[in-house]
């Protein structure tokens, strides 16, 4: 038996892509659907651990799929937290900005309190505690669903059982 | 702790807190810092429209209706587990029972974001029931499995650390009462000697 491929590489990617998913506005919609963005990266984290299986290894075990997805989680909320700050350091906080253009452009009329707490949330600078707090609760939520995509992969992807043929 | 029990105490956790925000606010100012707390949270999982959210006592739950949907119908899923895996869902492929159940919640939010149709309660309810569903039938056998694991990995841990420490126990008893013989001959020799 050849040893199994390292679960680094395809944890990078899925925590990667998990990362870019949070951290990019509009992109990150797609998490507002149950961490859907998160579920994909872990899911996809296993698929191309599963790529890089041959016949001569192993089997994928549910093991590898929840290590997988929870590694990929561990990436993706130190990446999504370096990206978010980056994005924020450089185009400011352009996801507020564009849901005010949107509420702008459908005229909906805020109410005054709503107003001000956007307009405090515009001029928010990044702090080290903001920071430290934002990666706090990345790594749980990223970690949870993340493993959770890893599981839903071991459910697609685990090895069928082999019946026996029927003669005849 | 058996690990259905372990992971029916999990989501029935999650769920009582997505109920308990909008609990905790109604509660007055005192309680208002643990409600933001977990707003702050399930904020990183769901966008917690207030138009799209249920409400207790006029503040809105910690998740949008379509996804308090899929966590109370997965925790339902869980409670029911054992009776569904008796029926023939069980043998169903997960690939094909995963795309079933995303594509009615897929149909919804595509033709709603193009304006093609108007996502309702109703519509934003029944997808996610579907959904929640679908997760349920993939999740909870492997996650039972993983659980029971995970646990049974700790048992072991925990015999092991158990067995360590009683080790050493006898043998810190061992020294003792050896020590205690050694004072007791000590003793008698230097009586004896003195006589």
């Amino acid at each position: 038996m050849q040893p199994k491929p390292d679960r680094f590489i395809p944890a990078l990617y899925g925590g990667l892509i998990i990362a870019g998913i949070s951290a990019i506005p509009g992109l990150n919609l797609i998490n507002v659907c149950c961490c859907a963005g998160i579920l994909l990266g872990g899911f996809l984290a296993v698929f191309f651990y599963n790529q890089e299986m041959t016949a001569e290894m192993d089997p994928l075990t549910s093991n590898d799929c929840v290590r997988l997805g929870a590694l990929a989680g561990v990436i993706a909320a130190v990446a999504g937290t370096v990206i978010s700050m980056l994005v924020m350091l450089v185009f400011g906080n352009i996801a507020i900005e564009m849901m005010m253009r949107i509420i702008h452009r459908m005229n909906i009329e805020l109410p005054p309190n709503i107003d001000e707490m956007i307009n405090q949330g515009m001029e928010e600078k990044i702090s080290f505690f903001g920071m430290v707090f934002s990666l706090f609760l990345n790594l749980i939520i990223d970690i949870i669903f993340s493993t959770l995509g890893g599981l839903i992969g071991w459910s697609v992807f685990k090895p069928k059982p082999q019946y026996p043929q029927q003669p005849g | 702790m058996t690990p259905r029990r372990l992971l029916l105490a999990a989501a029935f956790l999650w769920c009582a807190s997505i109920v308990a925000a909008p609990v905790l606010a109604s509660w007055g100012e005192a309680w208002s810092s643990a409600a933001s707390v977990l707003y702050v949270m399930f904020s990183r999982v769901c966008h917690q429209m207030d138009t799209r959210s249920f409400h207790i006592a006029g503040f809105k739950f910690g998740v949008c209706i379509r996804c308090t949907a899929i966590y109370f119908s997965f925790f339902l899923g869980m409670i029911l587990f054992p009776r569904i895996a008796k029926t023939k869902v069980s043998i169903i492929d997960s690939s094909l029972v995963l795309v079933l159940s995303l594509i009615p919640m897929g149909i919804d939010v595509t033709l709603a974001t193009l304006g093609l149709h108007e996502s309702t309660v109703f519509t934003r309810m029944a997808t996610g029931i579907i959904f929640g569903s679908g997760l349920s039938v993939i999740l909870v056998p492997t996650l039972q499995e993983v659980t029971g694991g995970f646990l049974s990995l700790v048992r072991s841990r925990a015999q092991k650390v158990n067995l360590r420490n009683l080790k050493s126990e006898i043998n810190l008893r061992n020294l003792s009462n050896h020590r205690t013989i050694i004072d007791h001959t000590q003793r008698t020799s230097y009586a004896a000697k003195t006589r």
